[in-house]
């Protein structure tokens, strides 16, 4: 099979662009984070009428390159947030 | 899991170009009600294109973009595709101002029966210019939709956008911009931007009709010594043909950044907005204050204190109250190539 005839085909082009940015250099992050946050709400109709700890751990990473052919810029933030004690809010 | 990316090959130069663009974020869930957690969900837009520009007499050239979207909400139920086709032809008056024409043809299809899919077409012109230290960018066209049911309730009007800056490396940058679009929810992810994840709410998506949307906004963002200084004022309207849904907001905010020491910086800010329901007769006001702290305790790791304050007071029922949340966050970077 030619060469050309090979590159012509989709999912050989798809993995060559996927692959093109490995060519040139690539920046990159990830970073993980831990956080806790006390909340107090006065209402006390609704569910938010709460005093409450909430705990955060969360993840982000971040890429890029950019290069005449390709460019990519990518920056995702994923976080939990787990509920610990819950008690009604005194205000 | 918020965040956004965006991937573009260049096949041929800037002649034929490919995007691919995700953007995942939060919105209210009622936006009646309390922008709480558990009044929001997660809502994404994932897009690819395809453009052709091809140079014709001189430096003009006609351009031609296909777009196939589709948006999805975790709770609510107004999931949708798009296919839009835009063709532009632009004129280079000189090296730093440009005008041109363009038509966009879109179709939205929704997942459920419940919204009206429809077709929306656009003719407009554009011009843009490169002053010193300021740029200018004027559009203004005319927008019609065609709803597949209930012909009435289509929307038609002039729609556009102004926008002049002030650059950076002045004294005194400033913004002001003036939109008017006829969209539905959806097409407000398509304008959303890493920086709004952290100013919930983006958009309040429990409808996906058509409406006409303006907005006004304008930024001023001084420094002073180490205090960068963002102050925004924001009125913003929209109304809908078909349901009683109208809605106006006017929002202020104020933010200092002060770099304390070479490792320390001190964010002070507050927010007031007003926003009503015209058709309902409500009105809510929420007041927003903030203080952060963030402490770069080695190259890799940070910390972060905050404190906030909420007082939201509304005339809707059960839906007002006073909030505070201190927060403590620890950062452990595991790689960084930066």
């Amino acid at each position: 099979m030619k060469l050309v005839t090979l590159l012509s085909k989709p999912p050989i082009c798809i993995v060559m662009i996927l692959l093109s940015p490995l060519a040139h250099p690539l920046d990159y992050a990830l970073s993980t984070e831990l956080g806790a946050e006390h909340s107090s709400n006065s209402n006390k109709q609704s569910s938010n009428g709460l005093r409450q700890w909430i705990y955060t751990p969360a993840l982000s990473g971040r890429l890029a390159h950019s290069s005449d052919a390709v460019e990519l810029d990518s920056d995702y933030f994923l976080q939990r947030r787990r509920v610990r004690k819950r008690k009604r809010s005194d205000w | 899991m918020t965040g956004k990316s965006d991937i573009r090959w260049n096949a041929i130069g800037q002649k034929l170009t490919f995007d691919l663009n995700h953007f995942r974020t939060e919105s209210t869930i009622n936006s009646f009600r309390p922008n709480t957690p558990s009044n929001r969900q997660e809502t994404q837009r994932l897009s690819g294109s395809v453009a052709y520009n091809q140079t014709t007499f001189g430096n003009q050239s006609f351009s031609l973009q296909a777009t196939h979207a589709i948006n999805s909400y975790d709770d609510t139920e107004n999931d949708s595709k798009n296919n839009s086709i835009r063709i532009g032809y632009n004129i280079p008056i000189e090296e730093t101002r440009r005008l041109g024409a363009f038509t966009e043809m879109s179709r939205t299809e929704f997942d459920t029966l419940n919204f009206n899919d429809y077709d929306k077409n656009t003719l407009g012109t554009y011009f843009e210019s490169q002053l010193a230290n300021a740029t200018l960018e004027i559009e203004l066209g005319y927008t019609q939709t065609d709803q597949e049911f209930g012909h009435v309730d289509n929307v038609s009007g002039i729609t556009g956008r102004l926008r002049l800056e002030r650059g950076v490396g002045t004294v005194l940058p400033w913004s002001i911009s003036i939109d008017r679009a006829i969209s539905d929810r959806s097409s407000l992810l398509e304008r959303g931007t890493l920086d709004e994840i952290e100013f919930i709410p983006l958009d309040n998506s429990d409808t996906a009709t058509v409406f006409v949307q303006t907005d006004a906004n304008f930024t001023v963002s001084p420094q002073f010594g180490r205090n960068q200084i963002t102050a925004t004022i924001s009125i913003g309207e929209e109304n809908y043909e078909s349901i009683l849904r109208d809605r106006r907001s006017k929002k202020l905010s104020l933010n200092v950044a002060r770099q304390v020491s070479a490792n320390t910086i001190l964010n002070v800010g507050g927010q007031y907005a007003d926003e009503q329901f015209l058709d309902q007769n409500q009105k809510d006001e929420v007041t927003n204050a903030t203080i952060n702290l963030r402490v770069e305790s080695s190259r890799r790791t940070h910390l972060r204190f905050g404190l906030n304050y909420v007082k939201r007071s509304s005339n809707a029922n059960g839906t007002s109250y006073e909030e505070i949340i201190g927060q403590i966050a620890f950062s452990y970077a595991l790689v960084d190539k930066f």
